[in-house]
């Protein structure tokens, strides 16, 4: 946990990162235990080991900045401050959730908080997340339009083409790859000949950061000078954030076995980024330990409440299923 | 409503200018679309009144852009992607289908996407495989998008201007042999609805169902059909997605007799598509098995003698629309290609189109190697060849006279065309020996304009 040049953050917004971090931590595995016992319909990609991530880079966006997202993307979701009932909801597929039913885990989408959806597409939601930034310009807004994605992603053409389409056009964007070193179950090493992800960022004029991902003090500063200068009209910003999922690529997937090891787990284990700042906030005042233990116990049975919510939920009205494929009918034109 | 005779470029341009007027949030992506005006001169002017940063000139990143478009149009823009040839939305499918078409669906109708996917289409000029697609039925396949074809100046406009008001992304299919043709166009702000056809001509015995080029080519049928007594009706679809099934319905019941024209490929195409819809709603009302017409199912060949082989001509239309007076029932030996004729046969069913005869060349455009007994030794200066969808030119100045000595590379004369003003150079030194045309002179290109005489060789010392 070291900050160096960057002025100290208050102990009051590292309890809220840690709060939303633990939000997370605690929605996803709720949710992936329930998904075990059948009670979900489809497949879901959790977001556990990463939430230093979301966090860290939403703590500096307004409800109006956009994010895409990724097949792992509820972690994105409720840091954006899509309320966890209506992304839970979603998961079960009721007509509660933020899309009614329509979109499930990977795509989310709730335009309210800023999300342009989550993707069932690796790369799928780059572009618009550049468009977003376009449109913050040309409107002469300061929004800022944020695409996170995993080390799978950047060798899609969705990434090549719009980092150059923001570097060319000054874009406000923060580029967030979340480089958990796998592309479900291939190795970023064996498919690049340069496995140094950030050395992409400079060929395109991108000003570019390599940021410890498990560590939410890091990503919080590093978003922080990346969205000062996206506001600043000074362009794009590329940060690289080393992560690791602690969980199988999808609920049901192996932890360990065929590509990565029980050592290489246990490892990132260790430095679970809940862990890691709650070790920090205890080393500067232990009598922190009972706030902390108190948002544990607050979110466990937020989100127990938020599981019978979505549990209990009505399905969506099977005579819909022809709604929203268009938009209504203008007598206007 | 006044009017002004427009060519479909221009009537393409006014669109754009009143909705970028009206409405400060449309913008425009594409190659080349700005400063320079569009591959086409579609977008010519465009630039110098609303600036770079709404007629954003683009990287070739099909998908990126198109992509930005998405996200744009959500965070409030109304943007225009600009893929230049439908061939090259291969490129951003991924985009367009997977996002674009189904945003409003998955969000549950939270949001939508207003964009326009603007493309050339069509075969102009043996631009060969990769710049001469029609491929709308890959779109009219998706739920989510709408579909236009325009198949003239005035709707071009109407549209146009529809698909930029539109709260979802339409695909605007712009036939490249339309951009010449002209027709009085309304002023001012025009719109045409989406899903509504056009009746293009009446008449009682058959109905020709048609799209872009082909309402052309039916109602040039029609006309020498009107001859032998045969009265046709000439539906011009307009919107592919969504279609206007009551026209077609209503012709269908009225002549009982259908013939579709449509320049995409045939299966899963327009013609499938009517056929079934009539078949649906107006089975009992016919006389004969609905009929369709399409480009044979191969990339388009280069050489221009192979257009008569793959695409419908006005005989085989004609053709077509006794066969269906006659009862339609049995195969005719001229149908499009199906795929069973590939399989059963293992190689393309030949089209009983009669062997086209080659084109005659162009005299050589410079006859410079001539004096040797050629019909004339003087080097001709021609209207140089100008792409795709360029046909005349307008001389605007002579910069020089005749007798003048004029060097190879030097400027003799302007000229303007749908897209540009440009100088014409010599192609050889010489001497103007004949101008025969003055300025102000439209002319096709390759028509000839003036006559070079050997330069006078200098004294040697």
């Amino acid at each position: 946990m070291t900050s160096t040049s960057d002025p100290p953050i208050a102990t009051e917004t590292l309890l809220r990162l840690y709060e939303e971090m633990r939000l997370i931590r605690e929605f996803e595995t709720r949710a992936g235990k329930h998904y075990r016992a059948g009670e979900m319909p489809g497949f879901i990609h959790l977001y556990v080991g990463e939430e230093a991530v979301a966090v860290g880079v939403c703590a500096h966006l307004r409800t109006d900045d956009w994010i895409t997202s990724t097949h792992r993307g509820h972690g994105h979701a409720l840091a954006k401050g899509v309320p966890p009932e209506a992304v839970m909801a979603e998961l079960w597929g009721r007509a509660t959730g933020v899309c009614g039913g329509r979109g499930g885990s990977m795509h989310l989408y709730a335009p309210a908080s800023g999300l342009l959806g989550t993707n069932g597409f690796v790369g799928g939601g780059i572009p618009s997340a550049v468009g977003t930034a376009l449109a913050a310009k040309v409107r002469k807004t300061d929004q800022v339009g944020v695409a996170f994605f995993g080390d799978g992603a950047v060798n899609h053409s969705a990434f090549h083409e719009s980092m150059n389409l923001a570097a060319a056009f000054d874009l406000p964007v923060l580029f967030v790859c979340e480089h958990n070193r796998y592309a479900t179950a291939t190795p970023l090493n064996t498919v690049v000949k340069e496995p140094d992800i950030s050395k992409r960022g400079p060929g395109y004029g991108i000003p570019t950061e390599n940021v410890d991902g498990n560590d939410v003090i890091a990503v919080y500063q590093a978003a922080e000078r990346a969205v000062q200068r996206a506001r600043a009209g000074e362009g794009p910003t590329f940060l690289v954030c080393h992560t690791y999922r602690t969980v199988g690529h999808h609920e049901g997937d192996p932890l360990v076995g065929t590509y990565r090891s029980r050592d290489e787990l246990v490892e990132w284990l260790a430095r679970c980024p809940l862990k890691l700042l709650r070790e920090h906030l205890l080393s500067v005042n232990p009598d922190l330990a009972d706030r902390l233990d108190g948002i544990d116990a607050s979110l466990r049975s937020r989100i127990t409440a938020v599981i019978e919510y979505s549990k209990s939920s009505p399905w969506p009205d099977p005579a819909t299923a022809l709604d929203h494929v268009y938009a209504p009918v203008q007598e206007t034109v | 409503m006044s009017v002004r005779e427009m060519n479909t470029l221009e009537a393409m341009i006014d669109a754009l200018r009143h909705e970028m007027r009206r409405d400060p949030n449309v913008i425009y992506l594409g190659e080349g679309t700005g400063e320079r005006g569009g591959t086409y001169g579609h977008t010519l002017g465009l630039y110098q009144e609303f600036g770079k940063e709404r007629m954003i000139d683009t990287p070739i990143s099909e998908l990126g852009f198109t992509g930005a478009c998405i996200g744009a149009a959500v965070n409030g823009c109304r943007p225009i992607a600009d893929l230049m040839f439908m061939d090259f939305a291969a490129d951003a499918m991924s985009q367009i289908v997977n996002q674009a078409a189904k945003l409003r669906y998955m969000s549950n109708g939270q949001t939508g996407v207003p964009m326009v996917i603007w493309a050339g289409v069509g075969a102009v000029k043996s631009a060969g495989p990769h710049h001469s697609g029609c491929l709308y039925p890959w779109f009219m396949h998706v739920p989510g998008l709408k579909v236009v074809i325009p198949s003239n100046p005035a709707d071009t406009k109407g549209l146009l201007a529809s698909a930029i008001r539109d709260d979802d992304p339409v695909v605007f299919c712009a036939h490249k042999l339309l951009f010449p043709r002209r027709m009085p166009v309304p002023e001012g702000e025009y719109y045409v609805p989406l899903g509504r056809a056009a009746l293009a001509r009446q008449g009682g015995d058959v109905s020709l169902i048609a799209t872009g080029m082909m309402v052309h080519l039916a109602l040039e049928a029609a006309e020498r059909l009107a001859a032998e007594g045969v009265q046709c009706e000439v539906l011009d679809l307009r919107s592919l997605v969504p279609m206007d099934v009551d026209a077609i319905v209503a012709t269908a019941s009225r002549t009982g007799r259908v013939l579709v024209l449509d320049e995409a490929y045939s299966p899963c195409g327009v013609g499938a598509e009517v056929a079934a819809l009539i078949n649906e709603h107006a089975f009992h009302q016919l006389r004969a098995p609905v009929l369709r017409m399409h480009t044979a199912s191969v990339a388009h060949p280069f050489s221009p003698v192979f257009d008569s082989a793959i695409f419908p001509q006005l005989d085989q239309v004609i053709e077509k629309v006794r066969h269906l007076l006659r009862g339609g029932a049995t195969s005719t030996p001229n149908r499009p290609l199906r795929p069973t004729d590939t399989a059963a046969s293992g190689m393309p069913e030949r089209l009983n189109a009669p062997t086209p005869e080659p084109p005659t060349p162009e005299p050589p455009s410079s006859s410079s190697i001539g004096g040797l007994g050629g019909p004339d030794p003087r080097t001709a200066v021609t209207i140089p060849n100008q792409g795709l969808t360029v046909d005349s030119a307008r001389i605007v100045r002579w910069l020089v006279e005749v007798g003048d000595t004029v060097r190879e590379g030097q400027a003799l004369y302007e000229i303007e065309t749908d897209k540009i003003v440009m100088e014409v150079e010599a192609e050889t030194d010489g001497v103007v020996d004949e101008i025969l045309h003055p300025a102000d002179t439209s002319l096709p290109l390759g028509a000839c304009v003036a006559w070079l005489t050997a330069p006078v060789p200098a004294t040697r010392r």
